[in-house]
């Protein structure tokens, strides 16, 4: 009989038990990136410079860093920065990227059409990373700004993807008999088309998932994304590379941090592929 | 009784960079109500392109130039090819009025919903029922189709299904709306010769059932025999031969008709002597540029057959033809 999709998700998750274990990791650093700054045992600004490079020990449980600030408090407010980071750069990136791609995709052959993909080949030519400089110049330096440079940059690569994704997908013959049966072409485009694109963009999505939060850091690193003493993941890690000769440990918490999470959304990915694929199920 | 739909000097042609490619070169075709009209030629003479134009379904970069397709019904004429293909009236016609069923059911449904989704979604589409109600249509009109076990089977996916259980879904979805015309594609070539003989009993049984029209699209003629009352023969984008069928099987005209039936295996043909073929291949539409498309293999040929233009007339009341050899 018919099972609710809600259901189905549930089977699909339960089916790959890996999957349930980067769903657990993935709900908790939700929790911590929107609970964070209320669990935290001490202020993440706070210095205290007789504390410096304490290695893990009852007061501070991830140590301190070269100011003497609690990392593992800097780690937990760090969370919502990340979680911030992801989602508006995924949504400026994956989801506009990916709609303007899937509608250029399906529109009919013109000249408009070719225009459209010339001009985003030729953006795709532009190195993701310094395209999202250039465009975080041009916004000025500010954690949002470097947000929004990073998914504008992604955008040009979906459009690609989508469009040609799109391309091919329109012309296949489940396409050609929903038409037959009376199907408007938004219908088809984004009822019958999307469903069977979904697996692509997800795997899009989470590598996307990933670079942002490493692209955070590099813009970090250069001085036009999250600026001192912002407690950002990546910042941590660059500040703590710094110091790698006098206290290693340093880069060991907010690396982890960032490794479980982008593991945890690869794995959660593989579950919703279950999911979404009907063979699989 | 008028025509259900009447097809006049219909030009489709494919625009190419470098040429311009007629597939569909001057038809005229009435297809008479509550009849199966049996379309049969060589792979590439134009027949899917036929009826993907009535459908208002011709592939990019195809374009019909010429040519009426009339639409009868409810005492009203619509040219079909006059409507935007996205129109909500085109929409209105498709599915609902005039559905199709197509080459390969494996492809033809939706991998990832499953087939009560989609005969539902038909249905809901033309129909402002709620979803009980449509799904309650649609393990009927499943039962109706020979599906096996539709109360358990009805949300499968189509990956389920074998190929001749996805052909009875293709049916059930083209014919849930109870349309005017179905128009069916070859719809038992990528079936094996079990479930073909039984495909083809169900749309014989349709026909009489929910007296559908149907435009019956194939390269076997044993199939026609079977199924068709009348025949029209086409090559290379034209009707060369249009009869009833017995007309067709015990008085062909066309010499290409006559090479079709001749190249047909019998099992009471002689062992040793070869199989009868048409020698040749079908030319490109377009690359003949004068006189009748199939001199160049016609075994009767003459000289005026390579100048002029055969035109299809009557040889005789109900048999059309068009060869010199005649009028």
């Amino acid at each position: 009989m018919k099972d609710s999709l809600l259901k189905l998700l549930i089977k699909g998750f339960l089916k790959r038990k890996i999957s349930l274990v980067g769903l657990v990791i993935f709900l908790f650093f939700i929790f911590c990136g929107i609970f964070g700054s209320y669990l935290t045992p001490y202020d993440p600004y706070k210095t205290k410079f007789s504390n410096r490079y304490e290695l893990p020990n009852n007061k501070n449980l991830f140590g301190t860093d070269w100011a003497g600030r609690d990392v593992l408090s800097r780690v937990l407010v760090g969370a919502g920065i990340t979680l911030k980071i992801s989602i508006l750069a995924l949504c400026i990136g994956s989801v506009i990227g990916g709609i303007l791609g899937i509608i250029i995709g399906f529109m009919k052959n013109s000249l408009l059409k070719m225009l459209i993909i010339q001009i985003n080949d030729i953006l795709l030519t532009f190195p993701f990373l310094v395209l999202a400089i250039l465009i975080s110049a041009l916004l000025g330096s500010s954690l949002n700004n470097a947000i929004i440079a990073i998914g504008i940059s992604r955008i040009p690569r979906y459009v690609r993807i989508f469009s040609l994704v799109v391309n091919s997908e329109k012309n296949k013959n489940y396409v050609i008999s929903a038409i037959s049966i009376g199907a408007s072409n938004m219908r088809i485009l984004f009822y019958h088309i999307l469903p069977n694109i979904l697996p692509i963009f997800l795997v899009n999505t989470v590598l996307f998932f990933a670079l942002t939060i490493i692209a955070e850091a590099t813009l970090s690193f250069i001085g036009i994304g999250a600026q001192p003493p912002l407690p950002s993941w990546g910042l941590m890690i660059r500040q703590a590379s710094e110091n790698m000769l006098v206290y290693p440990f340093g880069v060991i918490p907010p690396s982890i941090a960032i490794l479980l999470v982008v593991l945890s959304a690869n794995l959660m990915s593989d579950g919703l592929r279950e999911f979404m694929d009907p063979k699989l199920r | 009784m008028y025509n259900l739909i009447d097809i006049s000097s219909l030009h489709v042609d494919f625009h190419l960079e470098e040429s311009i490619v007629p597939a569909i070169n001057g038809i005229d075709l009435a297809v008479k109500r509550e009849k199966i009209l049996g379309i049969v030629g060589e792979s590439g003479c134009g027949k899917s392109v036929l009826a993907l134009s009535i459908m208002g379904l011709i592939p990019s970069p195809g374009k019909i130039t010429n040519g009426k397709i009339l639409f009868n019904h409810n005492n009203s004429e619509i040219d079909l090819t006059k409507i935007d293909s996205n129109s909500q009236l085109m929409r209105n016609i498709r599915g609902n009025k005039i559905s199709m069923i197509f080459q390969e059911p494996m492809t033809s449904l939706n991998p990832v919903f499953n087939i009560g989704d989609q005969i539902i979604e038909t249905i809901r589409l033309h129909q402002k029922v709620n979803y009980s109600v449509s799904k309650q249509r649609t393990l009927k009109i499943l039962n109706e189709v020979g599906f096996p076990d539709p109360a358990t089977r009805i949300f499968d996916y189509p990956h389920q299904l074998s190929g001749g259980m996805l052909q009875r879904v293709m049916i059930a979805m083209a014919l849930v709306c109870k349309p005017l015309l179905l128009i069916a594609d070859e719809p038992t070539t990528a079936l094996d010769v079990t479930i073909q003989a039984q495909v083809l009993k169900l749309m014989n049984e349709i026909k009489l059932r929910f007296k559908t029209t149907i435009i019956f699209i194939t390269h076997d003629l044993g199939v026609i025999a079977k199924m068709a009352d009348e025949v029209a023969i086409m090559y290379v984008g034209k009707i060369v031969e249009h009869a009833p069928v017995n007309e067709i099987f015990s008085n062909p005209k066309h010499p290409y008709t006559i090479g079709l039936l001749q190249s047909m295996p019998t099992l009471n043909r002689q062992r040793n002597k070869p199989l009868s073929t048409i020698k040749g291949n079908v030319p490109n539409p377009g690359e003949i540029k004068s006189g009748c498309n199939f001199y160049p293999r016609c075994p009767k040929v003459m000289s005026r057959c390579k100048k002029e233009e055969p035109l299809l007339l009557n040889s005789s009341k109900n048999q059309k033809v068009s060869c010199f050899l005649y009028n």
